[in-house]
């Protein structure tokens, strides 16, 4: 199974094919030009794994939320391929993209020989004083969501999620970008920080393991960008 | 046999119309789609960029779909897909130059963008017959743009003039909001003004008294909204309307003949959204019958933007060997920097 994944909600754009057991990615930090960018990064993962376009046997993107153009194109680019090529769309969440390449990043504090449990906040700038955000759980490494994503201002974080226990994992440029509001409504409980982490298509890939077997990915027509915010006029 | 595929995608997404066409280098246009997104921005008044971006990526795709199959068109028939590059909303244009240039690569044919304008004015060549044959002069009136165009060769375009402020489909609109005739009430005030006296109010042309070829529209629009009484009868909305459109008619006249007259030029081609105005159409023919010209126009189905008129324009710049170009849409673009079409 030949998978590739495309992610580009955030100024970051990125690439990843697994292809025979091995996932390569490449990124890109330009925060313009994504649509351009990225058949060219496709094309070279596709040489540096010596397998041609018609071998790809999935599309997965990064749906959003997040910029709204990036999220589009990253939804065209996997709508013309699956149509293109003929193969299943697998869209997902681009917040759980980001909490899933934040998984490497938490530190291990349980001394249990088990997998721990983690629970982690996702918080990405949605611009205009606003948050994109989503809680979700790590058990034995495996992502679930804990709530449905939501845009909201930064200090009605704690009315909507109610967050209990002290041992929270905050991702996402949110906490760059609106850091005393967060920290304010989330005082105690967040143990850990990690600001960097940007949804990648590697985590797509990840997450794309079990889903791929559960839902089998939707026809090009039916993959579509989630944008949460859905108010863009002012009437 | 290995016959080389002859059929052009064309893909158009620029502003509020998802359209696709596709078009045989022998057999003609074979087909065209095109859902319009008018409902769903007349309650804010006008195109909202975001909204329309966003029905782009719901809308195109099954278009695509859908048309091919209706033309029983398979990958392996296409040559190429071309689809608008510009000028247009910018976000709007990603979507339809991403999914042209995606579908492209998977199959492994050229994607070329192409100009808005160029697909625009070569509409009336696509089902004409016979087709107008360069040189000739364009009018080219919509709701975006209002351009007096010579074209001494396919692909080779000089402006000679164009509107200062609002465009003609603009100024149509706004009057009609004007009338309370809703939005985009263009086609609304024409339908209206059928049953308008044309004497009854009469409205200053604009910029006819004046040397040159370009033409201003804002102040017509001022003109109106001084006669519109608080609360007009429909008899009075219809005088208004008529008064309105005659001038528009008229002004437009009057400079398609002076361009006509200093180039020496003896073919006038209309193109864009007004060309489907039933007092302009007249007006033009007769224009031209008394002055020994010939006038041609594109079907009404043609008329607005649609994906057949990007898909002849690509067809034909494919023709001509041009391949592949991955540069991004772009929001502004001149269209007297294209590459001749020889």
């Amino acid at each position: 199974m030949n998978l590739l994944a495309i992610e580009s909600s955030t100024e970051q754009c990125s690439v990843a094919l697994r292809c025979g057991g091995q996932t390569q990615q490449l990124v890109s930090d330009q925060p313009r030009g994504h649509a351009e960018q990225i058949l060219p990064m496709i094309e070279t993962l596709l040489a540096d794994s010596g397998i041609s376009r018609g071998q790809i046997d999935q599309v997965v993107f990064g749906q959003g939320p997040g910029s709204f153009t990036g999220v589009r194109i990253a939804c065209s680019v996997a709508q013309g391929l699956g149509f293109g090529l003929d193969i299943p769309v697998l869209p997902i969440s681009s917040l759980a993209g980001l909490a899933q390449a934040a998984l490497p990043e938490i530190m291990h504090t349980e001394k249990s020989d088990a997998a721990p449990t983690h629970r982690i906040i996702v918080a990405q700038d949605a611009r205009l004083g606003e948050i994109y955000a989503g809680t979700y759980e790590f058990v034995a490494d495996e992502l679930t969501a804990i709530t449905t994503e939501q845009v909201l201002k930064p200090a009605n974080f704690d009315n909507h999620f109610r967050l209990s226990g002290d041992d929270w994992v905050a991702a996402g440029n949110g906490w760059q970008v609106y850091p005393e509001a967060l920290n304010l409504v989330l005082t105690g409980r967040v143990k850990q920080q990690l600001p960097a982490c940007h949804p990648d298509a590697k985590a797509l890939l990840k997450l794309a393991t079990e889903a791929v077997y559960r839902h089998r990915g939707v026809s090009a027509d039916q993959a579509q960008p989630v944008y949460v915010r859905d108010q863009v006029t002012h009437r | 046999m290995n016959l080389a595929p002859l059929t052009t995608l064309g893909i158009e997404t620029s502003c509020d119309e998802t359209a696709v066409g596709l078009y045989h280098r022998e057999r003609g246009l074979l087909g065209h789609r095109l859902f319009s997104q008018t409902e769903l921005h007349a309650e804010h008044g006008g195109v909202v960029p975001e909204l329309a971006s966003r029905d782009h990526v719901r809308k195109l795709l099954p278009l695509v779909r859908q048309l091919m199959g209706e033309c029983a068109i398979t990958p392996s028939d296409l040559k190429g897909i071309a689809y608008t590059r510009g000028p247009g909303l910018i976000g709007a244009l990603m979507v339809g130059s991403t999914v042209a240039q995606t579908l492209a690569w998977s199959w492994q044919i050229p994607a070329l963008g192409v100009h808005h304008l160029e697909g625009h004015l070569l509409a009336p060549l696509l089902s004409q017959e016979p087709a107008p044959k360069p040189p000739f002069l364009s009018l080219l009136v919509s709701g975006g743009h209002t351009l007096l165009i010579e074209v001494p060769a396919l692909g080779e375009y000089r402006i000679l003039g164009e509107t200062l402020d609002d465009a003609v489909g603009e100024a149509f609109d706004k009057t009609a909001k004007l009338l309370g005739l809703g939005y985009p009430g263009g086609p609304a005030l024409a339908r209206v003004a059928e049953t308008g006296d044309p004497a009854r109010f009469k409205f200053t042309r604009p910029m006819i008294n004046r040397p040159g070829l370009d033409f201003s529209f804002s102040g017509l629009k001022t003109q109106v909204r001084s006669q519109v009484p608080a609360d007009p009868d429909p008899q009075m909305i219809a005088d208004i309307a008529r008064g309105f459109e005659e001038t528009v008619v008229d002004t437009l006249a009057i400079k398609c003949k002076r361009a006509l007259q200093q180039t020496g030029l003896t073919q006038l081609v209309v193109a864009g959204g007004v060309s489907a105005n039933r007092q302009l159409r007249q007006r033009l023919t007769t224009m031209s019958r008394e002055q020994g010209w010939q006038v041609y126009f594109p079907p009404l189905d043609l008329c607005t933007d649609n994906g057949a008129m990007i898909a002849f324009a690509g067809s034909l710049r494919l023709a001509t060997g041009e391949s592949s170009d991955a540069s991004p849409p772009v929001a502004r673009w001149s269209l007297e920097s294209l590459k001749p079409l020889n």
